[in-house]
């Protein structure tokens, strides 16, 4: 070995045993001596050592992937309390109130979390989480977009603009972001749930399945993770044993998502599939008593109705229906306009003559003071 | 301690070290070699694509306009009718201009446009071939933005063809009426051809031309709007009153929801009149339900398919109808936009669909094309109908929009594998089938008589596709010619066929098929191994039957309808 290959050789050794190092550091051996931990012993060691928010943090997270939600609930605000300052109490809380399907509640943490430090990454992640949780595509992306500007390292961030960007369609660009939040977060439930959402909306179902599938395993308890895999499920069941399979996955949804309308409605539709239309009335129904205005379980539950043979049942909620999802989509279109022509004050007032008509009150108020705005900035 | 703490080291490293090829952007040699195999298209298929050897010079095409307004987006359409009554099936295109080919029976044809008399010109769309005079010989009404053209066939060499619209009643609605697909079929049986027209949408200079879309990055790009943007026409049903006059009966069509693209007819519940099914650009699905007497019952979301599986509008471009799975009911078929799956409507009875897209495995793989044509026909003659989607996004910049998508995509080519699924043939159908276009009308017609169905297809950024079957089975078939008292084509004859080795087909006689385009009325059956009908029931639109034993196969057959 020459003596410059052998000085090369010591160099690189050196780089990584420091590396090493730094990798085994305490506070790196601390979290692991911590996680290996069985949850009652984390539970133990938190009540023994209350400032130790790292065992507080974890053992929040232990109980999440358990199904304990109230218990982890508890814990961040615990830890919130302990600590007023720190933000992972409250984005860990939204994140749980989110799993819970508890929308209204983690959206007001986002907002306060995100509030108190802007300039925190999984402060703008969650945000993001939550905001595409309530359909607001437009604020989600730039709460991801934050997130990732001030962390490039954050794989929550780019989790979430892949999923925003399937939605846009952009599968080259969302399956990029998938892959760096997989690299960033390796072999979790993230990286595979994010992979699987971007499958599904690329039409790709066999995937979608196969990375669902994995999530779901890595997080048994974790509510969305099964709904989104049960949707798939049910979508490609076409033989006895898939059936069966997207029925377990929609019982453990449920029992994950007591309140969810769309574990009925998705029930609905698998029994429909089977020609199983009486009770998939019954599912449509349960469906819709959570969700008064879901049109796609009005529709289904109309079909059904009419392959039952109560045609003039069904003829009655088609006509339902059909009003419902003449509105609905009047005011999606105005949606989609006036987000393309922001500055068209007849738009704005058009929709908010609809919402008004349609008592959609939220979107009145956003349209008027959009209007007024818009009027007040104009010469 | 020390060694536990390299082994970890190590370990950590391994990785690393094992990846070092992949990070370095290395490749193997068997990958390499497998990406080779993947991108090599296969030389030879189902298909070829035969237009250019065949003669068809035809081209459309903006000449580099870019970006494209709504009504540069939709056109393009064509045909194969039998204008000359030799037998053999000759080809209309319509583009900015209306090009005719007769067929020289070698394979080729003579572009006899100049003697046609088809004269019109503009922003043209399709057209719909029928006998509306029951003179024996096809009539064509071509379609556009601003144009309705009805042109009778007048037996001659020159001009071919002479336009009839203001004596027949048919003429444009003013100068922006949008007529798009239309068909011929007789709606009350009185023997004499009626007309439907679907039309789109308003749109005028006054109307918003180009909308902004933005790009991954926000930076706005203008395109084509959606046609939520406007007003929308509705679909025309004229009357022939049979002495070359037409009558507009559209207000004996409740709901029509407008914004129409497609249209086929088919008597979905066999009671021996014939219905309609209209495809809406986003709006709900009509089918009328024809009660007799010019009274029609919009039947769409009552039977299902006005609707996809969540009951949410689609984009409803080309229609056909056919019996995919052998119940003897005729199924329904609709393309649609990116992001929506096929919707494949399976006739339950009873009035009933149920939307069949998933179990039949067209949904997913679908959803990342956009459709415009569609046929379901068989084209191996296994005795169950194949698909052809004819695929092309409607924005000539949406790469620069949505870099995941294209302008020109490959058509899709679905074989069914006779237990209610379709599998992706795409390899299977030849070279044409990886060229990715921006796919628009089809048209079907066994244009050789070789008893395997070609197809003439859009480009609506080239030249036609003729798509010459070079199907290899050995599979038999059944081609069959149904002419009416007065010897024209028996529009919405509904035959069926009964084989030795068991089963029932059915099929009609319908030329109003895909998207924007005319079809070869005869009626044609793969038997699949069996050469063997035992019979041929014909039920014609009059309401007779006339049955046929044994008929020979791998043949055209005529069957005429007698008089008495």
């Amino acid at each position: 070995m020459t003596p410059r290959k052998r000085l090369l050789l010591i160099s690189a050794l050196g780089a990584a045993v420091l590396v090493a190092g730094w990798f085994y550091s305490a506070p790196a051996r601390e979290t692991h001596r911590l996680s290996r931990m069985s949850t009652e012993s984390l539970s133990a060691w938190t009540r023994d050592h209350p400032a130790d928010a790292r065992a507080r943090r974890l053992l929040g997270e232990r109980l999440l992937q358990e199904g304990r939600t109230e218990e982890a609930l508890a814990l961040f605000r615990e830890a919130a309390e302990t600590d007023p300052g720190a933000a992972w109490p409250l984005v860990a809380q939204s994140r749980a109130l989110l799993q819970a399907g508890r929308l209204g509640e983690a959206l007001t943490l986002a907002q306060e979390v995100q509030r108190r430090a802007p300039e925190d990454a999984e402060a703008n992640a969650v945000l993001g989480e939550v905001y595409h949780s309530a359909g607001n595509r437009e604020a989600a992306e730039e709460a991801f977009r934050t997130a990732a500007r001030h962390d490039a390292k954050n794989a929550a961030a780019h989790a979430g603009l892949a999923v925003i960007l399937a939605d846009k369609q952009d599968f080259t660009e969302a399956r990029a972001s998938a892959q760096r939040a997989a690299e960033l977060a390796p072999d979790t439930a993230l990286a595979y749930r994010t992979l699987g959402y971007v499958e599904d909306k690329a039409a790709n179902l066999t995937e979608a399945i196969r990375y669902l599938s994995l999530a779901a395993e890595r997080e048994p308890h974790r509510g969305p993770t099964w709904a989104a895999f049960s949707q798939v499920l049910v979508r490609a069941a076409r033989t006895p044993a898939e059936y069966k399979a997207a029925s377990d996955a929609l019982d453990r949804t449920e029992a994950l998502l007591p309140n969810m309308a769309g574990v009925a409605y998705f029930r609905g539709l698998l029994l429909a599939k089977q020609h199983k239309h009486e009770e998939a009335i019954a599912q449509f129904r349960r469906a819709l008593e959570r969700n008064p205005k879901a049109t796609h379980a009005l529709y289904n539950l109309a079909t059904s109705l009419a392959f039952a043979g109560k045609k003039a049942e069904s003829a009655a909620v088609s006509a339902h229906f059909q009003r419902a999802r003449q509105n609905e989509l009047k005011m999606t279109q105005l949606r989609m306009r006036v987000a393309r022509e922001p500055k068209r004050a007849d738009l704005w007032r058009r929709l908010q003559a609809v919402a008004e008509a349609q008592q959609d009150e939220a979107t009145a108020r956003m349209a008027r003071e959009r209007l007024q705005a818009l009027l007040a900035s104009s010469p | 301690m020390h060694i536990t703490f390299f082994c970890r080291f190590w370990l950590a490293m391994t990785p690393l070290l094992l990846l070092a090829p992949a990070l370095c952007g290395c490749r193997s040699g068997e990958e390499a070699k497998a990406s080779r195999a993947v991108s090599k298209t296969p030389a030879s298929g189902i298909f070829r694509d035969v237009a250019d050897e065949a003669g068809l010079r035809f081209r459309w095409g903006h000449n580099g306009k870019s970006p494209l307004d709504i009504r540069d987006t939709t056109g393009g359409g064509g045909g194969f009718l039998d204008f000359d009554r030799d037998g053999l099936l000759d080809v209309l295109l319509v583009g900015d201009t209306v090009a005719l080919y007769r067929n020289r029976g070698n394979g080729t044809f003579t572009d006899v446009s100049a003697q046609s008399g088809l004269s019109v010109r503009g922003h043209l769309m399709g057209c719909a071939v029928g006998d509306f005079d029951n003179d024996g010989f096809s009539d064509v009404f071509i379609t556009g933005h601003g144009v309705t053209k009805l042109y009778r066939n007048t037996r001659k060499k020159r001009p071919i063809f002479q336009d009839v619209t203001d004596a027949a009643g048919v003429g444009r609605r003013g100068p922006y009426d949008w007529p798009t697909s239309a068909g011929f079929v007789d709606l009350d049986a009185d023997g004499f051809l009626d007309l439907a027209v679907c039309r789109y949408v308003l749109f005028t200079p006054q109307t918003p031309q180009f909308c902004e879309m933005t790009n991954p990055a926000g930076k706005p790009i203008p395109a084509a709007c959606p046609p939520y943007y406007y007003e929308p026409q509705k679909l025309l049903v004229y009357r022939n009153q049979g002495n070359g006059r037409y009558e507009d009966m559209s207000d004996r069509f409740p709901e029509r929801h407008g914004n129409s693209l497609g249209i086929a007819f088919a008597d979905f519940d066999d009671d021996g009149k014939m219905d309609i099914y209209v495809a809406n650009d986003g709006e709900p699905g009509d089918l009328y339900h024809n009660r007799g007497g010019w009274k029609f019952q919009n039947l769409g979301t009552a039977s299902a398919t006005a609707y996809n599986q969540d009951g949410r509008e689609q984009a409803g471009m080309g229609v056909d109808w056919s019996d995919y799975d052998g119940d003897g009911r005729l199924d329904l078929i609709v393309a649609t936009y990116l992001q929506e799956p096929r919707s494949l409507y399976r006739n339950e009875g009873d009035g009933l669909f149920s939307y069949a897209s998933f179990n039949a495995l067209i949904g997913e793989v679908t959803k990342t094309s956009l459709a415009f044509g569609v046929v379901l026909t068989d084209f191996d003659n296994d005795a169950h109908p194949d698909l052809i989607f004819t695929n092309g996004h409607v924005q000539s910049n949406i790469a620069a929009i949505n870099p995941s998508t294209s302008y020109r995509q490959p058509m899709h080519l679905f074989r069914n594998q006779g237990d209610g699924t379709f599998a992706n043939a795409a390899n299977e159908g030849g070279a044409v089938f990886q060229r990715p276009i921006v796919g628009r009308g089809i048209a079907l017609g066994d244009y050789d008589n070789d008893g395997r169905m070609d197809a003439l297809v859009v480009d609506l950024e080239g030249a036609p596709l003729l798509l010459h079957n070079e199907d290899k089975s050995s599979h038999h078939w059944l081609g069959v010619r149904v002419l009416n008292k007065a010897g024209r084509d028996a529009v919405g004859a509904r035959i069926t066929l009964e084989r030795e080795s068991g089963g029932k087909r059915v099929a009609e006689a319908q030329t109003c098929r895909g998207y924007l385009s005319a079809s070869d009325p005869r009626i044609h059956f793969g038997l699949g191994k069996s050469d063997r009908v035992t019979r041929l029931m014909v039920r014609w639109p009059s309401g007779k039957i006339t049955a046929v034993k044994n008929p020979p196969t791998d043949r055209y057959l005529t069957v005429k309808e007698e008089a008495r």
